[in-house]
């Protein structure tokens, strides 16, 4: 047998590969904020990759098809904080939370911000390589029942003491939208959306996802299920999820709701009819085509909120309430 | 019925990460200011002879962990960043490299690697290069910077990195007023064990006489920046920076230092300029800069696919070679003293 021999600079390793912190997530927490980009026209593609060069040198992913979807690099910021336990216990996270935008088809922006939870090691804080190291995971100290944690998260509108992915997420928008790229016009006032989410991981769970619509307007809480290796999926459907829900509202509260008015009080709505017909349909595109997990876990809600066969509902009444301008035009025009 | 695999992909959607060719060590032979060589070699001579012992016995560890296939690459910085004191013309690439290379012969070794230092903040790979083919090296390394969570931070508060600062603690409030001056607070360094060794580093400062500020950076973070470039680890969107350059024989040497590449190869077979493990070698007054810098890389966020690919090219070496997790773990130095023998003839 040939002898290799095996030179350990360091003993840094074996300590890492033995460590019991390193075990997968149990718990993942995230926030979505979905908004229109402040400036007048669609972005190109080139401007949409400046645009999301949050960090220099680190690169943007970008797709075309279906829809022209850009990523930013992702963000790091980190945290050691309470977090906010429902019922009895308590517990401190420290680590790291990533936050990246997302730019579709250079017309709605969302910022996502994101962590993972595992029990820590030790009792003590490491030193900050260690969770630099893992980025987007926080490890626990203290045990507080997973449960409560993720219904501490999830319970929480406001939080003042625990993780704040809120504050985390709307940073990233605003970094965003104060880019001397944009024009900072706003092609039509539509409000911001939030997605809050929480995933409990573990082992052989297949995926389950639970919807609740906050009785704050554009607040939707979302609960999720499924296995550690899952999480990017279930991070990329919270995403999804935000940004169909929020064309949906969008087109049905904002476009034809104003339309109506509009008509009624004899003013012109055909722009920004024409808006969500040229801008906003053609982001409608569920994210099925991803992967067979990802498809089964849309085709599920779609199945429990038709969403998509309600878009097409107002997009068909978006085209009604034109065909109706173009035949009467207001009088006042 | 069979179902059809099928699989649609797009390569702009994750960014491949170049390898770089590294050797098993990278040792740094000296640096000095344009300045220094205002009286021709007397201070590079100095330093090179100081260096050549500790080279050797260097070169003696590595070359009995991987035998005679061992690689180690020499390099010698020249720092044309900091702006000259002396009202006179800064000597030219072309009689710097004269100057190193009959004094690395006087000291008995050889110089492989001549770097600059503004090539550090923004690097180029081919003489007369512009902005097109250049990598904003210092502003990729800030950016990728994560200060360190003080206990309470929950992500409310925006880091505060923008001030051209960083610390391994919680700073001391700041107190203004004497009247209701609170009692003073120590800063403490975070994870310390007992006492506190608080390092509140400078990245850069606003050069406020133009038009438009710009960021002058550090010696501190040019030296990080430095020390990443020698370990491999440094990326412009997945792309490998600062590759060295060798002129061809007929080639000459730019005249101005700007428009030198960042790593220029003064011989012909050498090892890669990247290595496993970094040695520096460098007279005491680098010593604070060099801490500073450790201080920075502590705070970096790491491409995970740039260390995996350093980790496995490691691993699959004919004799193995386990990377420690924290690149600074990868870095020495060696820091002589300044007493000289005074010769009587």
């Amino acid at each position: 047998m040939k002898s290799m021999s095996r030179t350990t600079i360091d003993d840094d390793r074996a300590a890492r590969t033995a460590e019991p912190g390193r075990r997968p997530p149990e718990l993942a927490f995230g926030e979505v904020r979905t908004c229109l980009i402040q400036n007048q026209g669609t972005l190109s593609t080139s401007a949409s990759v400046a645009l999301m060069q949050l960090t220099p040198g680190s690169p943007v992913s970008k797709v075309e098809r279906p829809v022209r979807r850009v990523v930013s690099p992702e963000q790091v910021t980190g945290i050691d904080c309470r977090l906010n336990v429902a019922r009895e216990g308590k517990g401190r996270a420290i680590g790291t939370v990533l936050s990246h935008a997302v730019v579709t088809n250079g017309r709605v922006l969302q910022g996502s911000a994101h962590v993972a939870l595992t029990a820590a090691a030790s009792s003590d804080r490491r030193e900050w390589r260690h969770y630099l190291r893992r980025q987007g995971v926080a490890e626990i100290i203290g045990s507080p029942n997973p449960n409560n944690v993720l219904d501490g998260f999830l319970g929480d509108s406001t939080p003042t003491n625990g993780v704040d992915l809120a504050s985390i997420s709307d940073r990233v928008i605003e970094d965003v939208q104060q880019s001397s790229e944009l024009d900072h016009h706003t092609a039509l006032r539509a409000s911001t959306a939030v997605v809050r989410w929480a995933a409990t991981l573990e082992a052989e769970r297949s995926p389950t996802v639970h919807i609740v619509k906050s009785d704050v307007p554009n607040v939707h809480a979302v609960r999720l299920e499924g296995r550690p290796g899952d999480l990017p999926m279930l991070l990329r459907f919270c995403e999804e999820f935000a940004l169909h829900e929020w064309l949906l509202t969008t087109v049905k509260d904002v476009i034809v709701a104003r339309a109506e008015k509009d008509i009624d009080r004899d003013r012109d709505p055909l722009d920004s009819l024409l808006f969500a017909l040229n801008q906003l349909v053609p982001l409608w595109m569920p994210p099925t085509y991803l992967s067979e997990r990802m498809k089964a876990l849309w085709d599920g809600v779609e199945s429990r909120t038709h969403y998509t066969a309600l878009f097409d509902k107002q997009v068909a009444r978006v085209r009604d309430l034109r065909d109706q301008v173009k035949i009467r035009p207001p009088r006042r025009f | 019925m069979t179902a059809v695999d099928v699989s649609y992909h797009e390569l702009t959607e994750a960014a491949r990460v170049e390898a770089v060719p590294l050797a098993h060590l990278s040792v740094e032979t000296g640096h000095l200011y344009l300045d220094d060589f205002a009286d021709g070699d007397r201070l590079i001579a100095r330093q090179l002879e100081q260096a050549a012992p500790w080279l050797e016995a260097a070169g003696k560890r590595i070359r009995k962990r991987f035998g005679r296939n061992a690689r180690i690459s020499t390099c010698f910085l020249v720092d044309d960043y900091t702006p000259s004191s002396s009202a006179g013309e800064p000597p030219k690439p072309s009689e710097v490299v004269d100057i190193v290379t009959s004094a690395a012969e006087q000291a008995g070794f050889k110089i492989d690697y001549l770097a600059r230092e503004a090539g550090c903040a923004v690097a180029c790979e081919r003489p007369y290069s512009g902005p097109r083919d250049q990598s904003r090296l210092a502003d990729i390394v800030a950016g990728l910077i994560v200060e360190e969570a003080a206990v309470g931070a929950n992500g409310s508060r925006p880091p505060t990195a923008q001030t051209g600062w960083l610390s391994n603690g919680q700073r001391s409030p700041a107190v203004t007023v004497a009247m209701d001056a609170p009692e003073w607070e120590a800063p403490q360094e975070f994870g310390s064990y007992r006492h506190s060794v608080f390092v509140d580093v400078e990245l850069w400062s606003l050069d406020k006489s133009r038009s438009e500020p710009e960021r002058q950076y550090s010696c501190s973070l040019l030296a990080a920046v430095w020390q990443l470039l020698r370990l491999g680890l440094l990326r412009d969107a997945g792309r490998a920076v600062a590759g060295p350059y060798r002129f061809g024989s007929g080639e000459a040497l730019p005249d101005l230092w700007s428009q030198l590449p960042t790593v220029t190869q003064l011989t012909p077979d050498a090892a890669p300029f990247a290595a496993y493990q970094s040695l520096s070698l460098l007279p005491p007054h680098y010593r604070a800069a060099e801490h500073a810098a450790e201080v920075i890389i502590d705070h970096l966020q790491f491409d995970e696919a740039v260390l995996k690919q350093t980790e496995e090219r490691a691993l699959h070496e004919a004799s193995p070679v386990t990377l420690p997790d924290n690149p600074t773990r990868r870095v020495s130095h060696l820091f002589f003293d300044e007493v000289h023998v005074t010769h009587n003839d």
